[in-house]
């Protein structure tokens, strides 16, 4: 009994010797792998979730991604949604996306951007009482990303 | 444990050859730049490996490859930063784009809605671009499995800093620290990881974590990211810098990381512990003053173990007057061997060179770089 303890004990330890190498070795492969197999993902709220829907306008292409009302175990009474403004040429000084959020377009806003003279700024309007105005603006390198906040 | 100059160099010879492999991936350095510091980092990593072995002092040359990798991981990573982004600040809009580089501090925050619904909460990606959620993770695991809570003395990129204020004087000025203010570092755990589970954000990343001072910090664009930036900075201060100088303790690691309080419990899950031979033991309590991390107490001694935060950094064997403090492989014989000695090596040290490696390459290249061109890039 003595001996099977101590050669396990020995086997366990080889086995970390080759573990730490193999890893090394295996990570560009398994990572991708197992990434997969285990379906983990970042959350929408870093995301901003799914895209549903795209258009084309001249200087600049939209997305709206969904509603994120995600919770750690259900949904949210609060959440926001997301939208994109990718540059495809230069963004006209000023120009407006209206938004609608559900299937049958009674929650919607309007987003007003002006680029021109530094930084954008945006300005939300909306007729809607579940639409809690501007949550963020962010400018990056080919986009602008502007988060709604909403209540459901 | 010291072993004659040519067992040494024998053992060395697998360690110069894993890391010369892993230094080159595979191919010939091309370029003066790219062999000086090819075969400056070799020379340091084997030297340092070999030292291990010659002088039977574990810890006294871990430090230095320790040490290598927090210095070259700041400096490669501000050097990143700024050629990337031009500068140190987190804009939103990286946020946004998922560009923030995971570390594996935020592990413990992330694991309650990564075990409820499969999601992260990080504004990273999980595979491709810089230091990738899945990538981090997976390393984790391995190491978890092969070395435990010695990631805090061989793997992890902050901790040589604190490792290194700790060592700058000869004498502590505080010499008395009740090993039960470790329990502060739990209770940081268990606060964060509720609160990041409960705002699906990583809170301690937000609020607390020092090493943001020295990586990257969210732009200051109101009185609550300003607030952030005071509080990075002084915990820095406190715990990075001014009270390991004064405890000659690795306060951040030992006392309010939470990724270490989390990691103390890999250490029931992995191989290799540090044992005393109580019969052989002096009671000097040499080793409990020289423990960095408060991991040898009276009662552990006695006990002929340390506690369950230990980051296996060998410093306690280094200073035993009677060697009587020796790694183990569990369920082996209890008494000190070199086997058992060198299977612990073997693997920690190939972590912690493969680890630090790419950095401390890049750093020693753009360093050389400096001097013959007057840039870094
Ligand atoms: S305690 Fe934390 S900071 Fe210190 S070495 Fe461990 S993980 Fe790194
Ligand atoms: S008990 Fe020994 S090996 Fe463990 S952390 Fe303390 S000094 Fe390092």
């Amino acid at each position: 009994m003595e001996k099977l303890k101590r050669f396990t004990g020995w086997m366990w330890a080889s086995a970390c010797l080759v573990l730490i190498p193999a890893m090394f070795v295996g990570e560009n492969k398994l990572v991708p792998a197992l990434a997969r197999a285990t379906g983990i993902h970042v959350s929408a709220r870093f995301t901003g979730g799914e895209v549903i829907s795209a258009e084309e306008c001249p200087g600049y292409k939209v997305f709206i991604h969904r509603p994120v009302f995600d919770g750690l175990l259900g949904k949210r009474s609060t959440g926001f949604i997301q939208v994109d403004f990718v540059r495809t040429a230069a963004f006209p000084p000023e120009f407006e996306q209206t938004v609608s959020y559900d299937e049958n377009g009674t929650h919607s806003f309007t987003i007003k951007i002006k680029t021109a003279g530094g930084a954008p700024r945006a300005e939300i309007s909306s007729k809607d009482s579940k639409v809690l105005g501007l949550g963020m603006l962010a400018d990056g390198a080919s986009k602008l990303m502007l988060r709604v906040n909403i209540r459901r | 444990m010291e072993l004659s100059a040519a067992k040494s160099a024998l053992f060395t010879l697998p360690m110069l050859l894993v890391t010369a492999f892993m230094l080159s991936a595979g191919k010939l350095p091309s370029g003066f730049e790219h062999w000086l510091s090819f075969a400056a980092v070799l020379a340091f990593f084997n030297t340092c490996f070999f030292m291990i072995l010659r002088s039977g002092k574990t810890d006294r040359w871990r430090a230095p490859v320790f040490i290598a990798l927090s210095l070259s991981f700041v400096f490669t990573f501000i050097a990143h930063m700024l050629e990337v982004r031009g500068t140190m600040a987190l804009k939103d809009s990286v946020m946004l784009e998922g560009g923030a580089p995971f570390c594996h501090v935020v592990i413990p925050q992330t694991l309650i809605p990564l075990l409820v619904s499969r999601t992260v909460i990080f504004p990273g990606t999980i595979t491709g671009g810089y230091a990738a959620i899945g990538a981090m993770l997976f390393l984790w695991i391995g190491f978890s499995l092969a070395l435990g809570r010695g990631w805090c003395g061989w793997g992890c990129f902050f901790g040589g800093l604190d490792d290194m204020f700790s060592r700058l004087r000869a004498a502590p000025v505080i010499n008395r620290i009740n090993p039960k203010w470790t329990d502060i570092s739990v209770a940081v755990l268990i606060v964060t990881a509720l609160a990041s589970a409960a705002s699906l954000s990583p809170e301690y990343c937000k609020w607390l974590c020092p090493y943001k001072a020295v990586t990257e910090f969210p732009a200051v664009q109101n009185l609550a990211t300003l607030i952030q930036m005071l509080i990075f900075a002084a915990l820095f201060i406190a715990l990075v810098i001014a009270l390991p100088l004064l405890t000659k303790k690795r306060t951040q690691c030992g006392l309010f990381c939470p990724f270490g309080a989390f990691q103390s419990l890999a250490n029931r899950v992995n191989p290799f512990e540090m044992r005393v031979d109580t019969q052989n033991c002096a009671k000097c309590g040499a080793c409990i003053t020289a423990c960095p991390v408060f991991a040898m107490t009276q009662e552990s001694l006695a006990a002929g173990k340390t506690r369950l935060n230990c980051i296996k950094c060998g410093k306690c064997a280094d200073v035993c007057p009677k060697q009587a403090v020796y790694h183990h492989v569990k369920m082996t014989e209890n008494r000190p061997s070199l086997a058992q000695r060198l299977m612990f090596l073997f693997p920690a040290f190939m972590f912690l060179t493969t680890i630090t490696g790419g950095m401390l390459l890049q750093a020693v290249r753009r360093i050389v770089h400096f001097a013959g061109t007057g840039s870094f890039c």
